[in-house]
């Protein structure tokens, strides 16, 4: 019986070794994958900041609560020191209060049959959950989410975009945008658990860990940006226009301080948001400039010495070119004019005739050097490139339609870089919008500064900005643009708007885009309204809203009154001009020069 | 054997047998109380109640048994043949209690009394009656156990078939296993003749045949026990058996560690029970469950050396039916734990937690015990030692002055 018994246990022994050494990884797996529970880590979404440091979007942590329906009723308290089942109907009430829910609603889901799961409450504060945990009702549990706030809601949405509020993934602007700095990495975490679905203690450990977004900060100061978007609603709203927009660069870095857009929406509240104003106009809305497009033609001519500020211009009453018979906005009779008339005037038959002495190629490559036809780097979500036609295909009557603004498209960020460009002599720094990423040890990482481009000389630039000053003068289009103590540089614009759905034009842009104090300029400002049912000129509409947005930069910044220029350009000629004198610009010079 | 090995050679001594059996069985209860403490630690605790209360409770069962083996031990053969048919008798009756109002139905088996606050399995001690009857009986037969009928009438029948009749009627298939082990080894060792054994297995193997085919539970258990898809499904029928698989494997060579278990974590059904070998491997691997092997082995061996040469053939029939009992329990449990036999729910004796399983075995154990005391010469060199206490007392310096070393 003994050796039976030793016979036995080493069959024992044998059939252990093979369990529990030899034959023991495959079992081990499987145990293991019975056990474990992945859970995933939500990664927190970076903060985004403006220049300032102020929050623009911020992630908190929020716990989403559900409920087993099967696991409720034994809920239990204690009553006299003795435990006592009370179930669904005190559940009810103690978690309503704590929720801000009904007792009614609350049981209405406690009682729901034939499932384990239903969400009860969904963004759950922190201090919520820990006081319903604290009740300690079987088979309540939460999830931790996160959920996007956006403190400055509605005078930035259109800058810093939104997250889809599910997936907390950026869904447009600035979200969009840097979406994967933003976002981090979620983590993964595996634990062992019981049978009835406690975690083991000390079973759980990281699977990868949660790697948290980054901050970024964006060269758009808050305060300035809800001031203009302020400023612009009232005006857009008072006009009846369409939308518009406001943009704020500074001049020396081309860094984007603000970039109003409306109508806008608040990225709190995106079931109420209209789909058509959750883009941002100033990046993404091209139209035909008009008007502010004269200065580059002004600033080419000038470069190619084919003009001076005093260059006297004969402006006929109408002109014919292309096909067309062209005019200015208002009729007016043979007029003499300077080259700085022209520009303060807005005249665009005097810009046709200072502009076709420039061969289309050389003019081509100005515009394009304005950075006109080419999106920007900030690379917008939806932003637009604008459109440019090749110098080649500037035939018929758009070969003389592009001098003064129509025929071609751009952004209201582009064309404020042009302004950009002449404001800071010369030079056009391309405009960025996010001033770095704030890395692990907190500090900012900056965005590699842009390259910045030479289009035309200081000499040019300084005389240009000089004949701006003329269009806010009394014989210029935008009195409204004045700022009293400050010589205003600046330039309005009335375009004929073209509309895609019906296929021509329809409506209007008015702009005005300037700087002050011009001969030492911070900000360049730029106002579009488009599609205005009163009016139409671009000094009366655009210029208030300029007015008022440089008005306040001014002032925040204690901008000292302009001392008075140097140079004394006219709008009129001092002497009458004559038809045949070939250094007088005018329709009978340009037959003669076979253009 | 004893010759063998020289090791063995210099440990024998009257007193070898003695000790052995004391060793194992301390050590084996000891083991048990660590084991059941962490094996119910957790399950106790997600039951509301204190981590250690199942342990507490085996504790004072252990403490129990340990007194009623002084008992046994105390009690001389002389008493132990007076009291057999006692013992069976208590035991029937108490069996057949478990039929009334009184009885009590745990895992499907209606082999439970609830006295009071204790539930008692009377099966255990049917065990023991059995042993003790089977042992006095032919202990008196003498040379008429050749004879067929003196083997069958009165042990066979009827006293062992009411007593199968009585844990079968309570589906407690486990026990009848056991109790078919230890009649068996009362009559191997009373001399019962070869064909009287070729017809009782053929006998027994159609009983359990025709137990098998007319239950389709117990045919499905026989199947699902056979099929490789229920033997790696966690969840499904077989799912006590793959724990038990899990939780071995996890142990692996060195095990996870006192404490750390897994599969205790409500995975494993009965872990502090019929699978705590199962959750020794688990945290003390393969030095755990072979050591487990060893203990019963030595405890085998001691039984072994007590029917070899002892003279009494009471002695020799009760000593091979206890070891037939203890032995053949244990090779059932761990058998079914590590896959080799069906699972039949019987406790591992002296480790598994549970108080009649715990106290009577002890309590065969102190039987055993007051044998190997009255080997020859042992009893002698026991009186002549002083004992424990003096012992003890003696290595502490004396209160006289006088005998104060300077």
């Amino acid at each position: 019986m003994f050796v039976a018994v030793l016979f036995v246990f080493t069959i024992f022994a044998a059939q252990l070794l093979r369990i529990q050494a030899f034959d023991a990884a495959a079992t081990q797996a499987a145990a293991m994958s019975k056990r474990s529970v992945k859970s995933i880590t939500p990664a927190m979404r970076g903060q985004i900041l403006d220049t300032n440091g102020q929050v623009l979007a911020d992630s908190v942590e929020r716990y989403t609560i559900a409920a087993d329906p099967q696991a409720v009723p034994a809920y239990t308290v204690k009553v006299d020191g003795q435990p006592e089942v009370v179930g669904v109907s005190r559940a009810a009430a103690d978690l309503a209060p704590l929720l801000g829910m009904d007792v009614s609603e609350l049981t209405t889901l406690f009682t729901r049959a034939k499932t384990r799961y239903v969400v009860v409450k969904k963004d759950v504060n922190p201090a919520v959950w820990r006081q319903a945990r604290a009740l300690g009702i079987p088979g309540i549990s939460a999830t931790k989410t996160a959920e996007r706030i956006y403190p400055t809601s509605m005078a930035l949405g259109q800058i810093v975009g939104f997250v889809t509020p599910a997936t907390q993934k950026g869904g447009g602007g600035i979200e969009l945008m840097l979406d994967k700095t933003l976002a981090g990495s979620p983590g993964t975490m595996i634990a062992e658990r019981a049978r009835d679905g406690y975690i083991i203690p000390g079973s759980q450990r990281v699977d990868t860990p949660a790697v948290n977004g980054r901050d970024v900060r964006l060269t758009i100061d808050a305060d300035l940006q809800w001031y203009a978007q302020n400023a612009l609603a009232k005006q857009v709203t008072a006009v009846g226009a369409e939308s518009g927009t406001a943009v704020v660069i500074e001049v020396a870095t081309g860094k984007i301080r603000a970039a109003a857009s409306y109508p806008t929406f608040d990225p709190n509240d995106l079931a109420h948001a209209d789909p058509k104003a959750m883009g941002n106009y100033a990046f993404n809305d091209a139209f035909e400039p008009g008007s502010t497009g004269k200065l580059m033609t002004m600033a080419t001519a000038l470069e190619q010495k084919v003009v001076t500020p005093d260059t006297g211009v004969i402006v006929p009453s109408r002109l014919p070119r292309g096909g067309e018979r062209f005019k200015d906005n208002e009729p007016h009779g043979v007029e003499d004019m300077t080259a700085t008339g022209v520009i303060a005037k807005s005249s665009n038959m005097g810009t046709i005739l200072i502009g076709e002495r420039v061969p289309p190629p050389v003019m081509d490559s100005y515009y394009r050097k304005f950075g006109i036809g080419e999106r920007t780097p900030v690379g917008f979500p939806g932003e637009s490139r604008g459109q440019l036609a090749a110098a080649s295909d500037w035939t018929g009557s758009r070969r003389y339609t592009v001098l003064f603004g129509q025929g071609y498209s751009v952004t209201a960020i582009q064309q404020a870089g042009v302004f950009q460009t002449i404001a800071n002599k010369g030079v056009r720094v391309p405009p960025t919008l996010v001033e770095g990423t704030v890395n692990d040890s907190g500090t900012l990482v900056p965005t590699p500064a842009p390259t910045p481009v030479r289009v035309v000389s200081e000499d040019t630039a300084v005389k240009l900005s000089r004949m701006m000053e003329e269009v806010t003068g009394e014989n210029g289009t935008a009195s409204a643009a004045r700022i009293k103590g400050y010589r205003v540089a600046g330039k309005t614009g009335t375009a004929d708007r073209y509309d895609e759905k019906l296929g021509r034009y329809n409506g209007f842009t008015a702009s005005f885009i300037g700087y002050a104090p011009a001969e030492n300029p911070k900000y360049v400002v730029a106002v579009f309204i488009q599609k205005p049912s009163a009016g139409m000129f671009g000094g009366a509409l655009a210029g208030p809203v300029f007015n008022q947005v440089m008005t306040y930069l001014l002032e925040r910044d204690n901008t000292p009154p302009s001392t008075k220029s140097t140079l004394d350009y006219h709008v009129w000629s001092k002497v009458p001009l004559s038809d045949s004198d070939p250094k007088v610009i005018s329709d009978a010079q340009a037959r003669r020069d076979g253009l | 054997m004893t010759r063998s090995l020289p090791i063995i050679g210099r440990l024998e001594s009257p007193l070898t047998t003695y000790y052995l059996l004391l060793g194992t069985t301390v050590t084996l209860v000891v083991f048990g109380l660590v084991m059941v403490f962490s094996a119910s630690s957790v399950e106790a605790l997600l039951d509301d109640q204190a981590s250690y209360a199942v342990f507490v409770r085996q504790l004072l069962f252990a403490v129990a048994g340990g007194v009623a083996a002084l008992v046994a031990l105390r009690l001389g053969v002389r008493w132990w043949k007076r009291l057999s048919f006692l013992v069976l008798g208590v035991a029937i009756v108490l069996q057949a209690a478990v039929f009334s109002p009184l009885g009590v139905e745990v895992n499907g088996n209606l082999n439970w009394l609830a006295l009071g606050p204790l539930q008692v399995q009377p099966s255990e001690l049917a065990k023991l009656g059995l042993v003790l009857v089977g042992a006095l009986i032919f202990a008196n037969k003498g040379p008429r156990v050749a004879s067929f009928s003196h083997v069958v009438l009165p042990y066979v029948l009827p006293v062992t078939a009411v007593v199968l009749a009585l844990v079968l009627a309570g589906h407690d298939l486990g026990t009848g296993l056991v109790i078919l082990c230890i009649v068996a080894a009362v009559l191997a060792v009373a001399g019962a003749s070869m064909s009287l054994f070729v017809a009782g297995t053929l006998l027994g193997a159609l009983g359990v045949a025709a137990m098998v085919l007319t239950s389709g539970n117990r045919m499905s258990r026989i199947t699902n026990w056979l099929s490789p898809a229920c033997q790696s499904d966690p969840d499904g029928y077989c799912g006590q058996s793959v724990h038990g698989m899990y939780a071995l494997a996890d142990g692996g060579w060195w095990g996870v560690g006192l404490g750390a278990s897994k599969e205790k974590w409500a995975w494993l059904s009965e872990a502090h029970n019929d699978f705590i070998f199962a959750i020794i491997g688990e945290e003390l691997g393969l030095p755990g469950t072979l050591l487990i092997l060893v203990l019963f082995g030595v405890l085998a061996w001691a039984c072994y050396r007590l029917v070899s040469r002892t003279q009494d053939r009471y002695v020799r029939i009760a000593s091979a039916g206890i070891m037939a009992w203890l032995l053949g329990q244990a090779i059932i449990n761990i058998g079914a734990v590590i896959g080799l036999f069906p699972v039949v729910g019987v406790p591992l004796p002296l480790v598994s937690s549970g108080g009649s399983s715990l106290v009577t075995t002890l309590f065969a154990l102190g039987i055993l015990l007051s044998f190997a005391r009255n080997e020859p010469g042992c009893r002698a060199l026991l009186d002549a030692r002083p004992s424990m206490i003096k012992r003890s007392l003696a290595v502490l310096p004396s209160r006289s002055p006088r005998r104060r070393s300077r």
